[in-house]
């Protein structure tokens, strides 16, 4: 998906530098440019975030699930099978892997998987229920309004970022179609104007700045923070 | 002015006399690169072009400071929110404020890891007030210095159930303000995007007047 919005983001700059410029040279230039930006680094940058959104997403499911659970069945293994079975595969499998350990290490198990400070918070919890009993949920209160904070945070984060992207994307069009506007308005002047040396240069500058929004706005978009996740 | 520079620049761990460099290396690279244009291009349109970018980047690099400045203070005061919630955790699970602190240690960044690590030392050997008064002066707002006031009421006078509440009431009030202006400061990145295509769109407007007023000179110069 991400490569061919690439595919499409660098034809559109490929064709509007053709027709303002008229030089071959540079709009194959501009073309490259934009497929290889896309190819290494947003394709990574892109494919890290919706993994950690992802993540995240399925760690506060596993959480939630499994004291709910533990409040109906009363024991780790009983909330531990039932939690599993509406976790995703990855997850079972990961959890199939050390079917030897007794449940609690199997929780200990996903730190690995689910590195987020919450889910270490939540083993601790787990571990103390363990050892000492108690009211589960009333243990986890604090735990569960800290994750249900960071998901509503994740989803209004994810919702903004579209609306921006659809902005950014919509002025972007408008700005850039004055070019192709202008060249069919102005008709033989703009064949004067693009003999111009500052005029070619400038338009080249205008578009490697639109690739440097698009940068701007790719950085903006997949920065979400979530305390102890590291790739 | 030059301290100024220079404990933003240290306050964000950065190294004074290598961020100087980069700023005088920069300056120097756009005046070669004027020199050359002008040399082979004879256009002063580009050297107006390139002294702009100049300011703009100037002015960038030393704003820079101040925003990081900011940053890796919104960065502290949200981790105090997250390892404050996590306490809150502890304190409602078995733990005394002492064992609370000390296992925030292991959910800290460094930096707070060596602000937890002092508090826990000053607390082993003052038993007033001020490791509290301490820990909270490391962070801005107002509300961290009542947070930390209420923890010490919890030691000084038991755990008790009012106790807690009074520093879950405050703390409730810090995470409300903190989510909202977090959901403001994405709201404000993100709004920025939208003037970058007005720049463009300026960069072209720019671009075809000097271009369309040059040839009518040129017009005009033949006529």
């Amino acid at each position: 998906m991400i490569l061919l919005i690439g595919f499409i983001v660098s034809i559109a700059l490929s064709l509007i530098c053709f027709i303002s410029t008229q030089n071959l040279i540079s709009s194959v230039l501009i073309g490259v440019i934009t497929i290889l930006y896309f190819f290494i680094y947003v394709k990574k940058v892109v494919k890290n975030k919706d993994e950690l959104v992802d993540r995240f997403q399925s760690c506060y499911q596993f959480i939630n699930n499994f004291l709910i659970a533990l409040l109906i069945k009363g024991h780790i293994s009983g909330a531990l099978a039932s939690t599993l079975e509406s976790q995703n595969e990855e997850t079972k499998d990961l959890i199939e892997s050390v079917d030897s350990k007794d449940p609690l290490e199997k929780i200990v198990y996903l730190k690995d998987y689910f590195k987020f400070d919450t889910y270490s918070l939540f083993v601790d919890l787990v571990s103390l229920y363990n050892d000492e009993g108690g009211d589960a949920i009333q243990m986890s209160r604090y735990l569960l309004n800290q994750i249900r904070e960071e998901e509503e945070f994740v989803i209004n984060a994810e919702r903004m970022n579209k609306k921006a992207l659809v902005e950014f994307t919509i002025l972007w069009s408008f700005a850039l179609s004055i070019l192709v506007i202008l060249k069919f308005a102005l008709d033989d002047f703009f064949l004067r104007i693009i003999t111009s040396v500052f005029y070619q240069v400038s338009i080249v500058c205008i578009l490697l700045f639109a690739l440097v929004s698009v940068h701007i706005a790719v950085k903006k978009i997949t920065n979400i923070k979530i305390k102890g996740w590291s790739k | 002015m030059k301290n100024n520079l220079k404990s933003k620049i240290e306050y964000c761990g950065l190294n004074y006399k290598t961020e100087i460099r980069k700023l005088v290396l920069i300056n120097v690279g756009f005046l070669l690169l004027s020199s050359v244009v002008y040399l082979f291009l004879k256009e002063l349109n580009f050297l107006i072009y390139i002294s702009l970018l100049q300011l703009v980047l100037d002015y960038l690099l030393l704003s820079k400071y101040s925003t990081k400045m900011k940053q890796l203070d919104e960065e502290r005061e949200n981790e105090f929110v997250t390892i404050i919630s996590y306490f809150e955790v502890f304190i409602s699970n078995k733990n005394n404020v002492y064992q609370s602190f000390c296992k925030l240690v292991q959910y800290s960044s460094d930096w707070m890891k060596d602000l937890i690590t002092n508090f826990i030392k000053e607390i082993d050997s003052d038993k007033t007030v001020q490791p509290f008064i301490n820990f909270a002066n490391n962070f801005k707002p107002k509300i961290v210095s009542n947070i930390m006031l209420s923890i010490f009421t919890m030691v000084d006078q038991g755990e008790s159930f009012e106790q807690v509440n009074q520093f879950q009431i405050l703390f409730e009030q810090l995470l409300k303000s903190k989510k909202l202006e977090n959901l403001e400061k994405k709201q404000r990145s993100l709004s920025i995007l939208a003037s970058l295509p007005l720049i463009g769109a300026a960069g072209m407007t720019i671009t075809l007047t000097i271009s369309v007023i040059s040839i009518i000179g040129d017009l005009v110069n033949v006529i």
